[in-house]
């Protein structure tokens, strides 16, 4: 790859119709990661891990054994939500424990209130804390087991420290809006895991869109869905191995698989993912939903993406089947977004907001919560995926890590220890990339930026893979002498709903001050209101608190600038050419600066250039039309925010 | 109708249906002004474009017409204001089929009945596109009108198609103003443009108000319907209310002949 070369992303802005990121320079990929830094700890934990590769992943225990590895579940500690929650979760806590405690009753644990995560928790940070008093390296079951799922939203515990704890343990992450929805996804595992009618058809789908004149999907259609396919059918003859691509690719097809007649044991699915722009409408509800061969590329198609062409969780039906199946999302945001921006050009100055607050998609939190039996587990990117990651350098193509992890999924190991070869990778790209800069900044190592950029962006790549859902759940399917049995319904009963009514309204209660934007969205709503409608109320809620918070921030921006009001008069040979906005020369004619006392202060020019009278009487014009805006702009936006305020009241 | 060559428009914010509520304003999705390469990245500016025509009368007639249409405007939106808050407070409205607010009167009392029916609401919000039309449109209106509190103002006034005069107001109300050099004495010329600045400026202000009218409208209406999250529901159908009442205000304005 030259340096000219350009990387391209999994990714279109659902409001543009454009590419979410256009393709970048490696060049300047190149500068952003030599201005990146991890901590010195971190990388220890990288490179251990990188070291003692052979030896174990994570673990030195049997992964698919949970008496061996262990359990946890994390909350954050101030989730006055969280023993709610852990009701609506207990089939599963007690299945787990059960499953954890048959050689070893500390196996199993429940980090919570004082033990749970604190803000700002690093993940050592969190292991270091009495009770647990864990040191960076493999799991040690008695202290802090091997497989952990983290309950909660990403921005009370954040991406970042999954990512982390993800280097050693097996980590998955659940977060719903509501109390049916963990109980729904409870009981569907404890159905999957002990009900006995769960024996799936052994069938694996690979479903890769695939658009006319794009490069993202056409690299991922021909260079990953076709050549893993072929070997995952190889390794696993066993399966029904099924390939749909480009034309039969369409989101019709994909309603079939995601619930439909035609669902699988375990689909992976090659696509763009959506994306919109930060605090969009749609952001929330279809960000991280699956591009599909509907859309005719992007020569082709240069407006918004109409909902037509891509399947969100909306397009889940309510009669919807999904119960056992793991999917495998490679697209932008499949799992979550962060809520600062990795990778975009501007990252060479500061990281923006790409999100109101970082959030799990909306997809995965559907079909692992619905109604009629969930889906076990998605694993998915959170921010951008790159097709560069399954294509290195001069080496060319590289599906190891797909391969062996579909291979071990296939086989019965627990996600969480499936996806180990992610993480592997990560830690072996941080060391190489770790090493890479150090030569560089230190030794005054050439700089190569193709390399550069190309290890960066598979190392953030490899980092990014998360699991939304428990990381000890499994593929389920009729052993090979047995006749696959039809998907059981998993249906809460009406008992179970009326207990988490109640819950409801008392945690309500209870969190009305925490922290999690997403919780705190929700709290005009209560399970008496019908899903349709509270859907409705979480939007509206969302985009008006989104408007609030704008309001807060140009506030308080305000309020820290107040303290001066400037008006310039310039005078412009060519006013056309800048009023184009390109450059041309301009003069500053006067400038004057009132300060918040009324101390006021006039620039004009020196004698020989002169003010002109008239200019001179239309800029104290202009001060006067300023000093009027600014108090009445200020009194409209002060009265809107406390009106609002009153609004998102519950 | 106005001069052909004369045109007020809002380019950088779209509104639902491509219509100004103060009925002011033409929008504008392109503008050959400003233009940024990564169009995904960072959309446009909100850009207020006031074009006159040559002859000095009808100019100044232009910008007197849309000066008085902006403080009738205002008007109108206190009286939406108080309508609703009568709405909110009294058991019920009387009102005549032939008053002008009493069809959006009587379609936002529709709204607050059904919600009163959560379940039956609840299939209308899935069901009627006309329902899912409003609710699309509230969210699209109330984004778009956060993007001005995102960006600077941007003024740009031309007469004949020459620019006389373009400024930008940021965030906390400085003013950065640009004059052609060629232009000297006491020009009518600058007049225009600081009047199409203090419209500009007013126009955002009253869109800004539109927001909070209706977000107090609605959560004084919530209290009817007496169900969770009411107050947000009722959103969709409280903008259109607050839209319908200044269309048909502006019925009964005098004769503006100037504007669109």
């Amino acid at each position: 790859m030259s340096e000219e070369t350009y990387l391209y992303f999994n990714g279109i802005n659902g409001a543009t119709g454009d590419y979410e990121l256009p393709p970048m320079k490696a060049k300047d990929l190149s500068a952003v990661a030599l201005g990146e830094t991890i901590s010195e700890e971190l990388y220890r934990e990288l490179k251990n891990r990188h070291d003692n590769q052979e030896a174990h992943y994570g673990i030195n225990a049997d992964t698919s054994d949970l008496a061996e590895t262990g359990w946890a579940v994390i909350f954050a500690a101030k989730d006055k939500q969280a023993p709610a929650i852990r009701e609506a979760l207990k089939p599963l806590l007690n299945l787990r424990k059960e499953q954890a405690t048959k050689k070893n009753e500390t196996y199993y644990k429940e980090f919570m209130g004082a033990e749970g995560y604190r803000p700002g928790d690093s993940h050592l940070d969190f292991l270091g804390r009495e009770p647990r008093q864990m040191g960076p390296g493999p799991a040690n079951p008695e202290k802090v087991p091997y497989y952990l799922l983290i309950v909660g939203d990403p921005e009370t515990i954040p991406y970042r420290f999954q990512y982390q704890l993800d280097v050693q343990y097996a980590v998955g992450r659940i977060h719903f809006d509501t109390l049916e929805a963990y109980a729904q996804y409870a009981q569907s595992v404890v159905e999957a895991e002990t009900g006995g009618e769960l024996r799936l058809p052994r069938k694996a789908v690979f479903f890769g869109a695939k658009s006319s004149h794009d490069q993202a999907t056409t690299l991922s259609a021909e260079q990953l869905i076709t050549p893993l396919s072929k070997e995952v059918n190889t390794l696993q003859p066993n399966w029904d191995v099924q390939t749909l691509l480009a034309e039969k690719a369409k989101k019709a097809q994909l309603g079939a698989l995601l619930g439909g007649k035609e669902t699988p044991a375990f689909l992976f699915t090659a696509s763009h993912g959506m994306g919109f722009p930060n605090g969009h409408p749609r952001q929330f509800p279809h960000q991280g939903a699956l591009l599909c061969s509907d859309w005719p590329g992007p020569r082709a198609w240069k407006e918004p993406i109409p909902e037509d062409f891509y399947f969100s969780a909306d397009d889940v039906s309510k009669d919807a089947n999904l119960l056992g199946l793991i999917a495998f999302f490679f697209a932008c945001y499949g799992a979550g977004t962060p809520q600062l921006d990795e990778f975009s050009r501007k990252a060479l100055k500061a990281r923006e907001a790409i999100a109101p607050h970082a959030f799990v998609a909306r997809l995965p939190q559907r079909l692992l919560a619905h109604p009629k039996g969930s889906a076990l587990a998605v694993v998915g990117h959170v921010e951008r995926a790159w097709g560069y990651s399954f294509m290195w350098r001069d080496a060319g193509r590289q599906l190891q890590v797909f391969k062996d992890t579909l291979d071990q999924l296939m086989a019965g190991v627990p996600v969480g220890a499936a996806v180990e070869w992610f993480n592997e990778r990560h830690a072996e790209l941080s060391v190489v990339l770790t090493n890479e800069i150090e030569e560089i900044n230190e030794y005054g190592k050439r700089r190569d930026d193709a390399k550069i950029a190309g290890l960066w962006t598979a190392n953030k790549d490899a980092r990014s893979y998360v699991i939304i859902g428990d990381p000890a759940v499994r593929l389920f399917t009729a052993p090979e002498d047995e006749k696959p049995a039809k998907r059981p319904t998993v249906t809460l009963p009406d008992a179970t709903k009326a207990t988490l009514g109640a819950l409801s309204a008392e945690s309500g209660a209870a969190a009305e001050n925490t922290a999690a934007p997403q919780a705190a969205a929700d709290t005009p709503t209560d399970y008496a209101v019908p899903f349709g409608l509270k859907e409705q109320v979480n939007d509206l809620t969302t985009s008006l608190r989104q408007f609030t918070d704008q309001l807060a921030q140009s506030l308080s921006k305000a309020a820290s600038d107040i303290s001066t009001l400037e008006v310039t008069t310039y005078t412009a040979g060519d006013l056309e050419t800048l009023a184009k906005g390109e450059e041309t020369q301009v003069e500053l004619r006067a400038l004057t600066r009132i300060a918040f006392d009324g101390d006021t202060q006039i620039y004009v020019p020196a004698e020989k250039q002169k003010i002109e009278e008239g200019l001179w009487q239309i800029h104290t014009a202009m001060v006067q039309e300023a000093q009027a805006n600014r108090a009445k702009f200020l009194q409209t936006m002060a009265e809107m925010a406390t009106n609002l305020l009153k609004s998102l009241k519950p | 109708m106005a001069p052909a060559q004369s045109a007020f428009t809002l380019s950088g914010i779209a509104l639902p249906e491509e219509e100004d509520p103060l009925g002011i304003w033409q929008l504008s999705q392109t503008t050959e002004a400003v233009s940024f390469s990564a169009a995904a990245e960072t959309p446009e500016e909100p850009a207020w474009r006031i074009a006159l025509p040559e002859l000095p009368e009808t100019a100044e007639h232009l910008l007197t017409d849309h000066l008085q249409a902006l403080t009738l405007s205002e008007q109108d939106l206190g009286q939406a204001q108080q309508t609703l808050l009568a709405l909110s407070t009294q058991e019920a409205v009387s009102f005549s089929a032939t008053e002008p607010l009493a069809g959006p009167q009587a379609a936002l009392l529709d709204a607050v009945e059904a919600l009163k029916q959560p379940v039956s609401y609840d299939l209308k919000l899935q069901e009627d596109a006309e329902t899912q039309k409003l609710y699309r449109q509230w969210q699209s209106f109330i984004e778009q009108v956060r993007r001005t509190l995102m960006h600077y103002a941007r003024i740009e006034t031309t007469l004949a198609a020459a620019p006389v005069g373009l400024t930008e107001v940021g965030w906390t109300g400085d003013f950065k103003t640009t004059w052609p050099a060629k232009t000297t004495g006491f020009s009518p010329h600058r007049q225009y443009h600081l009047q199409a600045v203090h419209l500009a400026l007013g126009s955002r202000i009253a869109l800004l108000r539109v927001v909070s009218i209706v977000s107090t409208g609605a959560a004084g209406l919530a209290l009817k319907a007496a169900m969770p999250g009411a107050q947000v529901l009722l959103l969709p159908a409280t903008w259109k209310f607050v839209r319908d009442v200044l269309k048909e205000l502006r019925k009964s304005w005098p004769q503006i002949q100037s504007l669109i």
